[in-house]
């Protein structure tokens, strides 16, 4: 099996314990107006360019991507023929403008990169995340299989909005699962994020039912989208009744505008929440759970 | 040595430890007022640290080594060694400074202690790996339990104190002036294979480096009566090789940037993107003549730090062909000479360069020490490349140079330490951290006066960023901006 990502990165100390090696799939169940990784939501391949970037904006008389376009933008218009391997172009650009998001790799390919950093995984207690996108989506039992098989410590970020199967299958064989709480009403999230809350429950329940302790939660916190009367109300009585110990939260970043852009589409910056209001938030939902809320910052 | 000011303090935490004990035991000193007298003694020769300066302020040699472990392998840390390191942390002054030996048994309260000094930003302690410097002093010919008792000269080159006249920096050898004479003759004109290529560089660094050895065979030292004295010396003056070790080192500057140049020149060749004309008539311009090639000279292909094979092996082809050629040399004092990696010189000597395939533009600094100058690299990366480098017969200042983020570290202080650890496990030689936090580094840089206690490590040495020349100061921030593009 192949696996289409848009990249893999090392050294991350963010997704899960320790030092990480991050595989970012490509495709993804949910619509989150506030995502910060655009480029995963198609499970194909896309052209990206940065204008902001290119050299031809800074005056200089740069050709090298120009074969068969008469300007750079033109990609940007191209229908993807998945027969033909653009990714040559991710190396002809010489500022990293422009090029294709998406690439395939297989199960080897993968070991000989996180063999690389396998004595800082023991040292650390981290190993490799399956993030994206929505990495559920794949077919990944093998892969963990063999993965763990290697003794590899294997987190996923997920939404859990993927049919109950997915999750059953890989669950055994998973050390983490990062779970980004979102919309919890149930209307809501069919307009807003365009997915099945019930999916979504039916999983949690199932992770709870389980081994809750394999599960660590996050709420990233969006005006108007998730930092709602409602929505913290619905956030409450989810921790409530699914015992959670333990959540981190963060405010929404823009650090993803230039993706949008790279890859034509729009984007307006969202309002970032204050430390001062997260520290609000934190104590608003410590008074009525027991849970421990931790802010995180990216 | 007479005419030289840069004279390490040796192994404090060692040499005052039987005084301690003894002090302790009589009643006469309590830990409290042990630590009193430390800071005192610290807070003095502090005192007028520019005009003890060499270079630049800051660069005192002024360096206090810790830690360490003996002939059994067992850790030679005491309470003095966490007492000085608490000191230090609770002065915050740039200077003394301090180089912790560690090693496979560093006791974990060692490595807390000192990242938790480290995380203040000061630029100490450097980490200084005996399971590599020891047996490579071993190798080298220093006897068994001299090796054990390494301390540094001024920066980071180990010196065994009491017995050696080594002189660790007579010469610095520029790995890039090889490539640059090639590049201004008509030699490569007609070159048409990578190979060809690396063959003339070879010939040519061959004989830069004979050339540069002969500069120093006259080399003569003025006569230190009291040196001598304070040396183990054979009825002669220290001066007419009255010690033990009469050996010389030689600091190499230069290898990220030939490292560089060579990887795109193959680069270039093999996938016919431009010819070796090309790109010496681009260079020649500053890279004027077509922009492209310096982007594509500074972004595109595999870079020295990539933890790659083929980067790897090349690295260390280019420092065993200067090793074949200075290691049976007989300097002129009787003795050997040392190789390092790390040398002082890259902002002084990148001023006199013309502009490098490696996307050096004229005048720019090269790289620093062991640390990336081009590609996004990170620091599990870097590491990988590091550890696998030469240190066996390359010895006299090894050390990888890296920036960390001051809240990323905070916040991962754990993972941190390991990292660190694993750095020194996998057979890392030497490794320094500047602690920064980008943002107001940038600020200080137009604002100066805001931060008049900001301070940064520059080479073995820290000091106030306020008084360093702009040169360095924009080298440490674009450096700083480098490093952070990778630090999530």
């Amino acid at each position: 099996m192949e696996l289409l990502i848009t990249n893999i990165q090392r050294f991350c100390f963010s997704d899960g314990p320790g030092i990480r090696t991050v595989v970012f799939c490509k495709g993804c169940s949910l619509q989150c107006p506030w995502c910060c990784n655009p480029e995963t939501k198609n499970p194909f391949p896309e052209f990206f360019y940065n204008k902001k970037l290119c050299l031809r904006s800074k005056g200089i008389d740069c050709k090298e991507c120009l074969i068969e376009v008469s300007q750079p933008e033109d990609y940007l218009k191209i229908k993807i023929d998945y027969k033909v391997n653009y990714e040559f172009l991710n190396e002809i650009c010489p500022v990293g403008a422009l090029g294709i998001y998406g690439k395939k790799i297989n199960l080897s390919e993968l070991i000989e990169i996180l063999k690389k950093d396998e004595f800082y995984f023991k040292k650390t207690g981290g190993g490799v995340t399956f993030s994206g996108g929505e990495p559920l989506l794949n077919d990944l039992y093998f892969w963990f299989e063999q993965l763990k098989q290697l003794d590899f410590n294997i987190c996923v970020e997920t939404s859990l909005y993927v049919p109950l199967e997915n999750l059953k299958k890989i669950f055994e064989l998973v050390d983490t699962f990062i779970i980004d709480l979102k919309i919890l009403s149930f209307n809501e999230a069919k307009k807003i994020l365009k997915g099945n809350l019930n999916l979504f429950i039916e999983n949690v329940k199932f992770l709870m039912r389980h081994n809750s302790r394999k599960v660590l939660y996050r709420f990233p916190v969006v005006k108007e989208f998730t930092y709602t009367e409602k929505n913290l109300r619905l956030l409450v009585d989810f921790i409530k009744s699914f015992n959670v110990q333990y959540l981190e939260i963060f405010s929404v970043h823009n650090l993803g505008k230039e993706k949008y852009y790279s890859l034509g589409l729009d984007y307006n910056d969202f309002p970032l929440i204050q430390k001062n209001e997260l520290e609000k938030l934190k104590n608003f939902i410590e008074m009525q759970t027991l849970c421990n809320i931790s802010i995180i910052e990216f | 040595m007479a005419g030289h000011h840069l004279i390490g303090l040796g192994r404090l935490d060692q040499i005052l430890y039987s005084f301690y004990l003894n002090d302790i035991k009589k009643g006469s000193l309590n830990k409290d007022k042990a630590i009193f007298l430390i800071k005192e003694f610290l807070k003095s020769i502090h005192k007028g640290f520019k005009y003890k300066s060499n270079v630049l302020p800051g660069d005192t040699g002024q360096v206090i080594v810790l830690g360490g472990k003996d002939h059994m392998g067992k850790d030679q840390c005491n309470e003095l060694t966490f007492i000085f390191m608490n000191v230090m942390k609770d002065l915050k002054l740039p200077d003394p400074k301090i180089v912790l030996r560690v090693h496979e048994n560093t006791p974990d309260e060692i490595w807390y202690t000192a990242i938790d000094l480290l995380s203040e930003g000061l630029g100490y302690p450097l980490f200084s790996n005996d399971d590599v410097i020891i047996p490579a002093l071993q190798k080298f010919g220093y006897e068994f339990n001299d090796s054990y008792n390494y301390v540094v000269s001024a920066c980071w080159e180990p010196h065994i104190p009491g017995v050696s006249l080594d002189q660790n920096n007579v010469l610095n050898l520029n790995l890039l002036e090889p490539l640059i004479t090639l590049f201004n003759s008509n030699l490569i004109d007609n070159i048409n294979s990578f190979d060809e290529f690396w063959s003339l560089y070879k010939k040519e660094l061959i004989r830069y480096v004979e050339e540069n050895i002969k500069s120093i065979e006259k080399i003569k030292f003025k006569p230190s009566p009291l040196l001598s004295l304070l040396t183990e010396c054979r009825k002669k003056d220290i001066s007419e090789c009255g010690a033990k070790y009469n050996h010389l080192g030689i600091l190499t500057v230069g290898l990220p940037n030939v490292v560089n140049s060579l990887l795109n020149i193959k680069r270039w060749i093999n996938t016919k993107k431009f010819s070796l004309s090309e790109i010496k008539a681009v260079v020649k311009t500053n890279f004027q003549k077509n922009p492209v090639l310096l982007y594509d000279a500074r972004n595109k292909g595999i870079k020295f730090g990539n933890d790659d094979v083929e980067v790897i092996e090349l690295t260390n082809n280019i420092i065993n062909i200067v090793v074949s050629v200075v290691e049976n040399k007989v300097n002129p004092l009787g003795g050997k000479y040392k190789l390092g990696y790390s040398s002082p010189a890259f902002v002084e000597i990148g001023k006199h360069l013309p502009a490098t395939p490696d996307g050096r533009k004229d005048k720019e600094s090269l790289g620093v020490h062991i640390s990336p100058t081009h590609g996004r690299i990170t620091l599990v990366e870097l590491f990988n490349f590091s550890s696998k480098l030469n240190y066996t017969k390359v010895f006299n200042g090894a050390v990888t140079d890296i920036i960390i983020d001051a809240h990323f570290l905070k916040r991962y202080f754990n993972s941190f330490i390991n990292l660190f650890k694993s750095f020194i496990l996998i057979k890392g030689a030497q490794l320094q951290c500047n602690v920064l936090d980008y943002k107001k580094l940038l600020d200080a840089l137009n604002n100066p006066n805001k931060y008049p206690n900001l301070i940064v490590r520059v080479w073995g040495f820290s000091t106030y960023f306020k008084d360093l020349p702009i040169e360095y100061q924009q080298l440490i921030l674009q450096r700083a901006r480098q490093y952070g593009t990778f630090n999530y």
